[in-house]
């Protein structure tokens, strides 16, 4: 029960009033407010004893100081670092394709083999010029391209339930 | 051992070579295609007013009537003719307009077709190319016409 309380205190935004009540920044009335919240609620005292904890370390921790020796000697180390990391990586020596091709029969017979793949899923592909086997025009009809020739703006549209593009010029009506 | 292979890599190399390039030569002399490509053109008067659909319009006026919401439809005119790859057919319009189709590449039956509409004064209202299945039509439309509008159907094939 009270740590759905708890959780209810949390939700409801009261975890920042509880860090600023172990802090010690809350006013008067806010501060009693808290206090007497504080005494049906067992996770949020915890809670705020977790605060406290956090705050003594944080006081506690000496601040870092450089001399100004110590401050050069410290960016001139972060300098050096960049640069290091900085400079490309040596290239290795590649070998050349037809190297490649020598000196690997395998890769030499599979390209062979690929190159034999490719001419012939070319010649297939081109055999549908004298064979008919199926469009790749999905309605019979595409348009590639549509230039208007003047000031006359053009539309490309088809109709929901036909099959026919239709290219349309809208031509101004001659005054009479 | 590898040395061993090596004349063997030689003629695979050359044979690869031959083969890429035999592909790559056969390409736009098919892709040019051999041949004529048959023409047909359909003028189509489309306006709101009396008159109805023209029965010769055939199987079009179906769908003329599910793309557009004229009330009438009247066929004008239907020239036929038929133009080699890469050389023009012109076909005179309404109004002074012309038409001009050259069909470019013949795949099957397959055509890629150039399309312009010409003005009165010779100036061009649209230029377009399109792909069309043999018997499928593509309309080019618009031009204005008495109180309506000229519809043209374009099929090759």
């Amino acid at each position: 029960m009270s740590t759905i309380t708890h959780w209810l205190h949390k939700t409801g935004g009261r975890g920042r009033r509880l860090a600023a009540y172990a802090a010690g920044e809350l006013s008067g009335a806010e501060r009693v407010r808290t206090e007497s919240a504080l005494a049906g609620c067992p996770g949020c005292r915890r809670e705020v004893e977790a605060y406290r904890l956090v705050a003594r370390a944080l006081q506690a921790t000496p601040r870092v100081s450089l001399t100004a020796a110590e401050a050069q000697a410290f960016w001139s180390g972060v300098e050096q670092r960049i640069a290091t990391r900085a400079r490309p990586r040596p290239l290795t020596a590649r070998p050349a394709l037809r190297e490649v091709f020598w000196d690997h029969p395998r890769l030499s017979l599979a390209s062979a083999a690929a190159a034999a793949v490719l001419v012939l899923g070319l010649t297939v592909s081109q055999m549908s010029g004298w064979l008919y086997w199926g469009t790749s025009l999905p309605n019979g009809v595409e348009v590639l391209s549509v230039e208007p020739g003047g000031d006359a703006p053009v539309m490309l549209f088809q109709a929901p339930g036909s099959s026919l593009k239709v290219i349309w010029v809208f031509e101004e009506r001659p005054t009479e | 051992m590898v040395r061993s292979v090596r004349p063997l890599h030689g003629v695979l190399f050359r044979v690869w070579l031959l083969m890429v390039l035999l592909g790559v030569l056969t390409l736009p002399v098919v892709a040019a295609g051999q041949g004529v490509v048959p023409l047909k053109v359909q003028v189509i008067y489309a306006a709101n007013e009396p008159g109805g659909v023209d029965s010769r319009l055939g199987s079009l006026a179906g769908e003329l009537q599910k793309t557009f919401r004229y009330s009438k439809y009247e066929l004008l005119d239907s020239p036929q003719g038929s133009a080699p790859v890469n050389q023009g057919w012109r076909t005179a319009l309404p109004g002074g307009r012309s038409l001009e189709i050259t069909p470019t590449a013949i795949q099957g039956d397959e055509y890629s077709l150039t399309v312009m509409v010409q003005g009165p004064g010779g100036q061009s209202l649209v230029n377009t190319r399109v792909k069309l299945k043999a018997g499928r039509s593509v309309l080019v439309g618009g031009p204005t016409h008495q109180k309506g509008v000229l519809i043209i159907a374009i099929t090759a094939g």
